[in-house]
């Protein structure tokens, strides 16, 4: 298990590093969508801790889609998912791995937009910056652990780029909204985050334990 | 076991073993019920039409399908539950290389070899380089190849793990010569260290060259099997176009 977990992580960041697509893709439509709501909305300080959040989190979640959907993507060159298929490991560890990968890809274009978030909308990011970090994690973790299944379920489909949103998004709703409002409480809105943390630490740990259990029948042919 | 199976079975018990396998895709049955033992360090060649079943029985032997009726043995352990090791024992070689192109000759070698657990990595893939002759390519992304270059690759990939069970899906299909060459190389030598081979092939005078036996699939189950030790290519060509019916 450990083996194809880290295996499958090492292949997939070597490729990303190599090429770049789904960090680029991903990160210049997020940057495009903060850019247009900061120019679209003259929002108060206020009014960006309590909306940036959303802002934030649309951007995070399309920009995620078209990273996720280059996941299974590199796979389809070559029928190299039939070497996927092929090799003799638990095919959870494989889930593992790719989700993994997804959701450190996803992290790192996270990360570097947060600085521009806070100079577009002039939000002190650092009052809060630990439990924000915790948030995102959360977060990227739900989105992408289901967004890894559907990629895959996508792989064999003629309508794949098309079929990860449709199916994601609303499957996400749930860790979008306790995403969003838990980054406002990190942004300096004044509310209680509890409830929301804990939904995200749920969703968290059911949709990667049934994803981690499904992988298997998905991956077959 | 069924009483037709067991007419077939040789008197020691095959290494490979397909019992009754029925695969339907919707509406489409691809295999029905069929049966089928290959015996340790055969060279089995299977033909037929297309639709015939040939590489859906592959793609189950070599576990890519899991869903079907019926058993696959493999070494007497049965496919659907077969640990680790029964698995790595089989290697899969088809017109497509399953190689990353993002990735350098190396990189792809060592992905596979990672996963298959080979000891002594670094000195097995030097080895398999060597051996399809790409050393002056192994810092190459795979894109940059010709399509002869990652089919050698390719052959590198499925040998990696040292499959004592060779599965082949038109593995001449797009090869140049050169490729064509190791291949047919690399089957004699499996061959002479008893390797067990299953090729899927549309071309009757290559799949012939190496086989013991050959089979015939038609409408998804075995229509003919003939010893390529007691039969000559010529004979079986003209059976082959009689089961085919021109």
């Amino acid at each position: 298990m450990w083996r194809a977990i880290t295996t499958i992580l090492w292949k997939d960041l070597k490729i990303e590093l190599q090429t770049k697509e789904a960090f680029s893709a991903s990160f210049v439509f997020s940057l495009m969508v903060l850019v247009i709501f900061n120019f679209t909305l003259d929002l108060t300080t206020e009014e960006a801790m309590k909306m940036g959040a959303g802002f934030l989190w649309i951007a995070f979640a399309f920009g995620g889609v078209l990273a996720l959907n280059r996941s299974f993507a590199l796979e389809r060159d070559e029928n190299c998912v039939q070497g996927l298929q092929l090799i003799p490991v638990d095919r959870g560890g494989i889930y593992l791995g790719k989700c993994i990968a997804n959701t450190i890809s996803m992290l790192i274009t996270e990360i570097i937009l947060l600085p521009l978030f806070a100079v577009f909308f002039n939000i002190d990011i650092t009052e809060r910056l630990p439990y924000l970090l915790a948030v995102l994690v959360l977060g990227t973790v739900g989105f992408s652990s289901v967004g890894t299944l559907i990629s895959a379920m996508a792989v064999h489909t003629r309508m794949r780029e098309v079929i990860l949103p449709i199916l994601l998004l609303p499957i996400t709703v749930p860790v979008l909204i306790a995403a969003v409002e838990a980054t406002a409480y990190a942004l300096g809105a004044d509310t209680d985050p509890s409830f929301w943390m804990r939904l995200l630490v749920i969703y968290d740990v059911i949709f990667v334990t049934v994803s981690f259990l499904t992988f298997g029948h998905i991956l077959q042919e | 076991m069924s009483d037709k199976m067991s007419d077939k079975m040789p008197a020691d018990a095959p290494l490979l073993l397909a019992r009754d396998l029925t695969k339907t895709f919707g509406r489409f049955t691809a295999l029905r019920s069929l049966s089928l033992a290959v015996p340790e360090g055969e060279f089995l060649t299977i033909v037929g039409r297309n639709g015939a079943g040939k590489t859906t029985f592959l793609k189950i032997v070599s576990s890519i399908v899991r869903s079907y009726t019926g058993d696959v043995l493999l070494g007497g352990r049965n496919l659907k539950d077969a640990d680790e090791d029964t698995r790595r024992k089989i290697g899969f070689v088809s017109h497509e290389s399953l190689l990353y192109k993002d990735l350098t000759v190396r990189d792809n070698l060592s992905y596979y070899a990672r996963m298959y657990g080979v000891p002594d990595r670094d000195r097995k893939i030097d080895e398999m380089i060597r051996r399809v002759g790409l050393d002056a390519k192994s810092s190459v992304l795979v894109s940059a190849l010709s399509r002869g270059m990652k089919q050698r690759l390719s052959l590198a990939r499925a040998f990696i793990h040292e499959p004592s069970v060779l599965l082949l899906d038109e593995p001449f299909t797009g090869l140049d010569e050169r490729a064509s060459g190791i291949l047919e190389e690399v089957l004699a030598e499996f061959k002479r260290s008893r390797g067990t081979v299953i090729m899927v092939t549309h071309d009757i005078d290559r799949g012939w060259t190496h086989a013991d036996r050959v089979v015939v699939f038609e409408r998804g189950t075995v229509a003919k099997e003939i010893s390529a030790r007691e039969t000559s290519l010529g004979a079986f060509k003209d059976e082959y176009r009689r089961i085919l019916g021109n």
